[in-house]
């Protein structure tokens, strides 16, 4: 084959590929995007902060993101927000109280420190206690740092995050490892 | 076996839905429009007090997670209102992470701004509330970064004012070098 030829058909194969991208590649990407945002998405999440419920080395969970789902957050379920420390880290997190609720920051301590949550924030924690950095030491969340309803755990042991948190006056009783 | 016109049409949807998916990838990850309501941006925008004159600009939406490096100091951005995720602020950011500030009106004071936090203030200090009244807030909450008026047609294109130097006095870089 001459090389001229040679030429042309590297250029119709790279025009071909490039089409294909074009018209497939990237509208399946954006769809898939949009779907992410508006609906929900499967996303990995890692670290010792939400154990028992949630695994260490990782568990893949399933968060909700259809219209409307800042009405639905209540006390008790598990949420994905953005760290305010550093916006490029996501977390999941407890709700343990909406706006105007007023909770212990952290029953552990010799001084009590008690904080009412302010208009249009929620404080967040996470299930163990002991390591985990969440609003005891960031103060209460603005809800707009929220990202998602986490609904289940699909993989690696696929079940539902239920929200079975009960409030007794005087004091917060998770029912975490259920 | 589909008729031509059948698969015509068919053609004609999908490409439809595919312009769609990619044209909201567009507004909503990159760069799109909005009309800015208000007088706390005075005089950078909506210099005319009369309600029917808004201006919209070109936003630069590439500044979420990762790229909250690329905001600057005396940037215009819109935010998500700490206090109501539906409500949306135009500020302009006057210090980042780790920068020391004076707030307005306690010239004894010097706040730090923490980590993965800016401060941000209105230009019309009457008519805006700021860092000054409810502290630094989340990167996180920006949602955008305003480049250009695009509307009325007379300030199409017009180069959005910088940090007054005023206000650049107030802040301490790293908490050690004034800004000006």
């Amino acid at each position: 084959m001459s090389r001229q030829r040679l030429f042309a058909g590297a250029g119709r194969f790279a025009w071909s590929t490039a089409k294909i991208g074009v018209r497939v590649v990237l509208p399946t990407a954006c769809l898939l995007h949009a779907v992410f945002d508006y609906a929900g998405e499967i996303s990995p999440s890692m670290g010792p902060s939400m154990l028992p419920t949630l695994n260490l080395a990782g568990d893949t969970v399933l968060v909700e993101r259809l219209p409307g789902w800042r009405r639905r957050v209540q006390v008790g379920d598990l949420v994905v927000f953005i760290s305010p420390a550093n916006p490029a880290r996501r977390a999941i997190k407890r709700v343990l109280g909406g706006p105007g609720d007023t909770l212990c920051v952290d029953p552990t301590k010799d001084k009590l420190a008690f904080v009412q949550v302010p208009r249009g924030h929620v404080w967040l924690q996470g299930d163990n206690y002991s390591n985990s950095t969440d609003s005891r030491t960031h103060g209460p969340i603005p809800q707009a740092l929220l990202r998602g309803r986490v609904l289940a755990c699909v993989w690696p042991s696929p079940r539902l995050l239920p929200n079975n948190v009960e409030i007794v006056p005087g004091q917060f009783v998770g029912h975490a490892s259920d | 076996m589909a008729s031509a016109p059948k698969i015509l049409w068919r053609r004609r949807v999908v490409g439809a839905a595919a312009a769609a998916s990619v044209g909201l990838f567009v507004v909503d990850n990159m760069a799109s429009l909005q009309m800015v309501t208000g007088r706390s941006m005075q005089p950078a925008l909506n210099p005319d007090s009369n309600r029917l004159r808004r201006d919209v600009v070109l936003v630069d939406k590439m500044v979420r997670g990762e790229l909250a490096e690329r905001l600057r100091r005396g940037d215009i951005v819109t935010l998500a209102s700490p206090f109501d995720p539906d409500r949306r602020l135009v500020k302009r950011i006057v210090a980042l992470p780790h920068d020391c500030i004076v707030p307005l009106g306690r010239p004894d004071a010097l706040v730090r701004v923490p980590k993965g936090h800016c401060w941000i203030e209105g230009d019309e200090s009457f008519h805006s509330s700021d860092s000054n009244s409810f502290g630094p807030v989340p990167l996180a909450l920006v949602t955008s970064r305003a480049v250009t008026p695009v509307w009325p047609p007379s300030r199409f294109g017009a180069r959005l004012s910088s940090l007054p130097e005023w206000k650049k006095a107030r802040v301490y870089v790293n908490g050690t070098e004034r800004l000006a």
